[in-house]
């Protein structure tokens, strides 16, 4: 899962930099493209906890998790970029560094989430 | 302060800054529709955001998360802006945008807002006190939505601000998500935009192209003058109620050159330079022709059978051409000073310029302006019909087919697309523009394409070139007997006036020439006032003084208008660099004594070199009759 939340950070980040630099109108496109990784790790993430965290803080973070996916969802339809820039780079991008944060820190894998 | 107070507020200082728009905006809100719909929401973190809907979508404006993230961002791309810079911002229903731009630049702007929708516009007002930001920069509100505010007024905010050199410190930004909730308006704002900012390059690349031969041109050709005839003569003798037939020379034109032997003596045939020779040799004499490009070789129009056809042309157009031309000259006014002040003599009428840029509008231009109510085009291709960039016969006998796979493809007229490049496409949006433009003047005006390939020109008929002569010349019509009634516009004592003032060309120069060192002087005068450790402001506004009626002197002088082109480089970098701010008067003084001394030097080189060269044209001359 750590390469694929790599991958899926590194993709959302170059959709943002064309988004906010560039004036690229391609987020809908670019943010389509991904829909697979972001579903899987959603199912990763929403089949239960096995982060070592509080059922409270897991049950706050599936919530956040699927206000992202809701806006993320309701946003590609109508073609809305600021949506969805909005959900997937100031949402979806830092929900993603939660788990990269932690090697970003110690430099050590074993602190991302162990895969179920 | 509530919502109405700060609407009002705003009012109020919107009409202090532009008199009469309080009421324009009242007008509009009072008439407004149910079109645009204003959803406000609350951010995660309490700022106000819009969700809006239109008949073309519904999409927020600002995000959930981080409304004023992106607006941060982009402040931060646009950075150090110039003093007056102008800055086109599209939308201002992510209000974060305006805010930083105005609430945070350093330096005064001129900030041109458009909003679409005046619901989001009123929306803005009264939520965001504009009256400190009004204050520190220059910044016009318009919306399409507000009478008087169409695309006219938008168009010329743009062109009076943006010129070939502001161009580098303009901005132009549209909100993200306005080209889906307003495509129409965006695209017409964005290609107003660029439209203005491809006429300034052209502008300034024209110049530069024939900055070289521009006064060589000018001189030599204003020696035709005293013989020549004016197109405001045309509207007398030629009947307006036959077809005028444009031929330009694009390759479309090897289809139906010989469709037009059936159109003499119909039709005021008027071709472009190019397209002389292949008519000349497919049996076609055009009834005039018309040149406009100063660098037009003359081996295009070398031609014994071409040299009393009467000529269209300016007086910057290629002078080896007009000298070798012996028929009737028709000159239109083109706005060089010492030339209208000539015409003015004999011909009141002003405003008879060619229009759009290439020979083939302008000759199109003309028979509008003389009152021809239908026009056929032949040979307009403004595209690449066959690969093709001209007809066989112009440039070469057979002109090669050129590779036009990359090249940008058109709708055509007879093909579904075809390949055209840049300078064609602008003078396709010319026609396009232009055609509508008479025919909302004269809702009687035609204009028939029967180019046989190329692009499709809007409001046009499209037919073959043979059904077009069928339909619409039936009439016969002698042309040269027609212009044969004319007298040139200068005889008698006005040809000697004329004459006379061609003849002190070479003094006016040298007049230019010393009162251009004067200014010259004068601001190396004020670099040394400037450069004391301790500037005297009496010495500073004195010299200031002195300088502004003697630049005044030289910017008014006849002569300076052909100085002033032939340096369009220099003027492109003072033009650049005037709106750069500097730390001190006294640096500001400088820079500006060093820049004015060295452009009024090369003024006075210019002069110099003019009028050596006008001594060779004028001295000795004596015109025949």
């Amino acid at each position: 899962m750590e390469g694929l939340i790599r991958e899926l950070h590194q993709e959302l980040y170059s959709m943002s930099v064309g988004y906010l630099y560039y004036r690229s109108r391609k987020a809908v496109e670019e943010v389509t493209g991904v829909l697979p990784k972001i579903r899987e790790f959603a199912e990763w993430f929403l089949s239960g906890n096995q982060f070592g965290i509080g059922a409270e803080d897991y049950r706050g973070l599936s919530a956040t998790l699927l206000g992202i996916l809701e806006d993320i969802a309701d946003a590609i339809p109508r073609k809305d970029r600021v949506l969805l820039h909005d959900a997937a780079a100031y949402g979806l991008m830092g929900f993603l560094e939660l788990f990269l944060e932690g090697e970003k820190e110690d430099g050590a894998e074993g602190d991302l989430p162990a895969e179920s | 302060m509530g919502q109405k107070e700060t609407y009002l507020r705003n009012l109020e200082t919107l009409e202090r800054h532009y008199p009469g728009m309080r009421d324009m905006i009242e007008k509009g809100r009072k008439s407004l529709g149910e079109e645009v719909k204003v959803m406000a929401e609350e951010a995660y973190d309490g700022t106000r955001i819009l969700r809006v809907r239109t008949a073309d979508g519904e999409c927020y404006l600002s995000g959930k998360r981080e409304p004023r993230g992106p607006a941060r961002e982009w402040a931060r791309t646009l950075g150090n802006l110039q003093e007056n810079a102008p800055v086109f911002l599209m939308g201002v229903g992510d209000p974060a945008y305006l805010e930083e731009l105005a609430g945070h630049a350093g330096r005064r702007l001129v900030i041109v807002v458009y909003e679409p929708s005046l619901r989001i516009l009123l929306d803005f007002l009264e939520r965001h006190e504009i009256g400190g930001w009004m204050g520190r920069h220059t910044i016009v509100f318009c919306s399409g939505e507000i009478e008087g505010m169409s695309w006219g007024y938008m168009r010329s905010i743009i062109g009076r601000l943006v010129s070939y050199g502001t161009l580098p410190l303009t901005r132009f930004f549209v909100l993200q998500n306005y080209d889906v909730l307003f495509p129409e308006e965006t695209l017409a704002f964005v290609k107003a935009c660029n439209e203005t900012a491809v006429n300034e390059m052209v502008q300034f690349n024209t110049l530069h192209r024939f900055e070289g031969v521009y006064v060589k041109n000018l001189f030599a050709n204003s020696r035709h003058l005293c013989s020549c005839y004016k197109t405001t003569q045309l509207p007398s003798v030629i009947p307006q109620d036959i077809p005028g037939i444009v031929v330009a020379a694009g390759p479309s034109l090897n289809r139906n050159i010989g469709d037009l032997r059936d159109a003499k003596g119909r039709a005021l045939i008027i071709a472009v330079d190019t397209a002389i020779k292949p008519l000349l040799n497919a049996g076609v004499e055009p009834d005039m022709y018309v040149i406009v490009d100063a660098k037009k070789p003359l081996s295009l129009v070398e031609d014994e059978r071409a040299r009393d056809i009467p000529l269209v042309t300016t007086v910057d157009a290629a002078s080896e051409v007009l000298d070798y031309h012996r028929g009737m000259k028709f000159f239109a006014n083109e706005g060089v000073w010492f030339v209208d002040r000539l015409f003015a003599r004999r011909d009141k009428e002003a405003g008879t310029a060619m229009e759009g840029g290439s020979v083939a509008t302008a000759a199109f231009t003309l028979l509008y302006k003389i009152g021809i109510q239908r026009v056929i085009l032949v040979g307009q291709d403004l595209a690449f019909t066959g690969n093709r960039s001209h007809a066989d016969g112009t440039f070469e006998e057979r002109m090669p087919e050129e590779d036009t796979s990359r090249f940008l493809m058109v709708e055509g007229n007879v093909e579904e697309k075809v390949p055209t490049r840049g300078d064609f496409q602008i003078y396709l949006n010319w026609y396009n523009s232009y055609i509508k433009g008479c025919q909302e003047h004269d809702p009687d005006f035609r204009v028939i394409n029967a180019t046989e390939g190329g692009a499709k020109i809007q409001n046009t008929e499209v037919m073959t070139l043979r059904d077009a002569i069928r339909k619409e010349c039936g009439k016969t019509v002698d042309i040269q007997a027609c212009l044969g009634r004319l007298r040139p516009l200068f005889e008698g004592e006005d040809r000697e006036w004329a004459i006379g003032e061609l003849k002190k060309i070479p003094d006016s120069c040298g007049e230019l020439q010393g009162e251009a060192e004067e200014a010259a002087a004068l601001y190396r005068k004020l670099g040394a006032v400037c450069g004391k450790p301790t500037m005297s402001r009496k010495a500073y506004l004195g010299v200031l003084k002195k300088l502004r009626r003697q630049v005044g002197k030289v910017e008014r002088h006849e002569m300076y208008q052909l100085a002033n082109q032939s340096l369009n480089a220099a003027r492109y970098i003072i033009q650049n660099e005037q709106l750069l701010t500097y730390d001190s008067v006294q640096e500001e003084g400088m820079e500006i004594a060093r820049k004015g001394a060295l452009y009024m030097e090369s003024v006075a080189r210019c002069a110099g070199i003019f009028q050596e060269y006008a001594r060779q044209v004028f001295d000795g001359w004596e015109p025949g009759e």
